[in-house]
């Protein structure tokens, strides 16, 4: 026993393996942070220092123009409106096809694990094949259906589509997080008379709050970023941000305006990354929610 | 017009049958216990009853009423889960109301039957809590009180005290008697615990893979089980089974192994008992007993002491019955010397004799 703290060889060593993981991890930390760094002094820089000042300075005379300029007045095409109509298609799109596919994912998932029904694994075996296909192979016979509908490049239609195309990952969640739930609550529900939307609106999805948080983030992150349905069965007026994001920064119309660019493309991936960082913690907790405590 | 009748039901699971056509009776009032070990199939035959699961063949008969082909909630039962069941989301309260609301009951009288059903159990202070603020006996008392407030012709019990602590559940076993002297209920309960069974059951059908062993009240099943797997499965420790053969002898019949002879002038066999045949002998421990001679009926042997026992409040002697070893269970002061044959009396009017092959009760 010492009574003083003496650098022996094993505390030395552990102060050593110390400082290594610190290292490592900041320059992980930097290294990724480095793109956003770069982002961010860009989009605050007038056009004239980021041809003659290096990448990694700091800016000397800020300015919030080009994002101004990329919300409201960028061109995108031979429209000049800058990002925000397209930012308001997104919102329209992805809040309800998040609503609805995360509500029938649930339902999805409570039917699959709480009741037998005649085919019920064919229909969950095709809801996950239909889940693993890529949806390049889908895109044709997406648009044809779209437009036997009267709904291709409209709002409605992107917002059927991505419904659609979210609902196995959203059953797959549910199903995963309902089969912990105890059947015996089940029973007695039905012993009470409770038919099955009272059992799904009053018992199951009370208790799904964690879960709820998790399927709202992925399906929110993906219907969001989605580049390639909006491409493909958007018009420019109905196009979401991110197609409007592309046309906006390929648009080769004498200087490329660097710092407009990155302002328009932090101001779309910002909705994601509120959302994440504000309920992040939950998000982890029902990532790793098993059983129900009675 | 019995409270419940289940007429030839059947149950499979695919090819695999989980019970054969079972019949039973339960009268209005009467605490009926279904007992076997896991597996035998009496929770099956409750999940049928409550209508939770189809049934392949037979009916059943709630009152004047064919119940077979109904839902759940259409057979006006209530019934008590293992896990208790409440619903996690809802307060003490919603949960015993759950099933009022269900049927669309006035908010005014599902308040009043919920105040009710809470004082006979004593929740009135834990209302407003959840079911994850409640402890294991408070869980099963609002468990209860989901049953008992929707009055229903029938109370179906799983295994309720099976996830309580031992004083917990001896506690509980009381009030579910006191309970269903009370309200006159008719209950099925179900259980493995044969304690429970014995303390709370008018009846008991002991249940074994799928099939009814035998029905009965605690008493008839203890003293005259109906076979061997009845005499076995009830009372710790077992019956005692000895092997011998039967002789006649003067105008009675005895029963004979080395160092036995014992005269069942007093037994009434099922059917007259056939001479010279292999029979197996039951008697329970506590009818060895030692001491002075304890009815008319008792003779004393002399066995040789293998083993002593001392549990407190008894002292199980294992004794040597020529070449079979035997449980007596005496008094726990008794200290019999370990190298001298003890002398018991056999009281032979609480024995049981079995058929060796078929394990039947002559």
């Amino acid at each position: 026993m010492t009574r003083f703290r003496i650098a022996t060889p094993q505390t030395r060593k552990k102060l050593v393996g110390r400082i290594f993981i610190y290292f490592v991890l900041i320059v992980g930390a930097a290294f990724f942070l480095a793109p956003l760094y770069v982002m961010l002094t860009t989009s605050l820089k007038p056009m004239d220092e980021i041809r003659q000042v290096h990448m990694l300075a700091l800016p000397t005379a800020w300015t919030l123009a080009p994002w101004l300029k990329a919300w409201g007045s960028a061109c995108i095409g031979v429209a000049c409106g800058g990002l925000k109509g397209s930012f308001l298609n997104t919102f329209v799109i992805t809040i309800p096809s998040v609503a609805i596919s995360v509500m029938l994912g649930a339902i999805n998932g409570f039917a699959l694990t709480k009741f037998r029904f005649r085919g019920d694994r064919l229909i969950f075996g095709l809801l996950l094949v239909g889940g693993f296909v890529p949806f390049q192979a889908e895109l044709l016979p997406t648009a044809r259906l779209l437009a036997t509908l009267g709904l291709f490049g409209t709002l409605p239609g992107l917002i059927l589509v991505h419904t659609l195309f979210g609902l196995p990952v959203t059953t797959l969640l549910f199903r995963n997080f309902y089969v912990s739930f105890p059947d015996s609550i089940i029973q007695a529900a039905r012993i009470d008379g409770a038919g099955f939307f009272d059992m799904f609106f009053r018992i199951l999805l009370p208790v799904s709050g964690p879960m709820l948080i998790v399927a709202v983030i992925l399906q929110f992150t993906g219907v969001w970023n989605d580049f390639l349905f909006g491409l493909s069965f958007g018009r420019p007026d109905t196009a979401p941000v991110m197609a409007a994001l592309n046309s906006l920064v390929s648009t080769s119309f004498g200087e490329k305006e660097y710092n407009v660019n990155m302002a328009a493309t932090i101001l779309t991936a910002l909705p994601p990354l509120v959302i994440y960082i504000a309920s992040g913690k939950y998000f982890v907790r029902g990532l790793t929610a098993g059983a129900v405590k009675g | 017009m019995p409270a419940l009748s289940i007429r030839g039901l059947s149950k499979a699971f695919g090819t695999q049958a989980v019970l054969h056509d079972i019949n039973l009776e339960v009268e209005t009032g009467e605490f009926l216990v279904l007992l076997g070990p896991s597996g035998c199939g009496k929770s099956t035959l409750l999940s049928a009853i409550a209508g939770l699961d189809p049934v392949t063949r037979g009916r059943i008969v709630i009152g004047a009423r064919d119940v077979t082909d109904l839902e759940p909630k259409d057979r006006n039962i209530a019934m008590v889960f293992q896990s208790y069941a409440l619903y996690p989301s809802m307060t003490v309260r919603e949960n015993i109301g759950f099933a009022l609301k269900m049927r669309g009951l006035p908010r005014a009288a599902v308040a009043a039957a919920v105040d009710q059903a809470a004082q006979i159990l004593q929740l009135e202070l834990l209302l407003d809590r959840k079911p994850s603020q409640l402890s294991g006996g408070q869980r099963q008392r609002v468990a209860i009180g989901r049953a008992l407030v929707r009055q229903p012709d029938l109370f179906l019990f799983d295994e309720p005290l099976s996830n309580l602590d031992a004083k917990l559940r001896d506690a509980m076993r009381g009030e579910l008697k006191m309970l269903h002297r009370r309200l006159a209920a008719t209950i099925v309960y179900v259980t493995h615990d044969q304690i429970e069974a014995m303390t709370l059951a008018s009846r008991i059908v002991v249940m074994r893979a799928g099939r009814i062993e035998q029905v009965g009240t605690p008493d008839a099943l203890y003293n005259r089980p109906a076979n061997l797997f009845v005499a076995g499965f009830l009372g710790t420790p077992g019956m005692n089974i000895i092997p011998g053969r039967l002789a006649t002898r003067g105008s009675g019949v005895t029963f004979q192994r080395p160092g036995l002879d014992l005269p069942l002038a007093d037994y009434r066999p099922a059917a007259p008992l056939a001479p010279d045949r292999e029979v197996l002998l039951g008697i329970r421990p506590e009818a060895i007993l030692d001491g002075s001679r304890p009815s008319d009926t008792a003779i004393q042997v002399s066995l040789p002491l293998t083993w002593l026992e001392a549990t407190g409040a008894d002292t199980y002697a294992r004794l040597d019955a020529g070449g079979q070893e035997i449980v007596a269970r005496l008094p726990g002061h008794v200290r019999p010397d370990g190298d001298q044959p003890l002398a018991v009396w056999l009281d032979l009017s609480a024995v049981s004799l079995f058929d060796p092959e078929s394990g039947v009760r002559l």
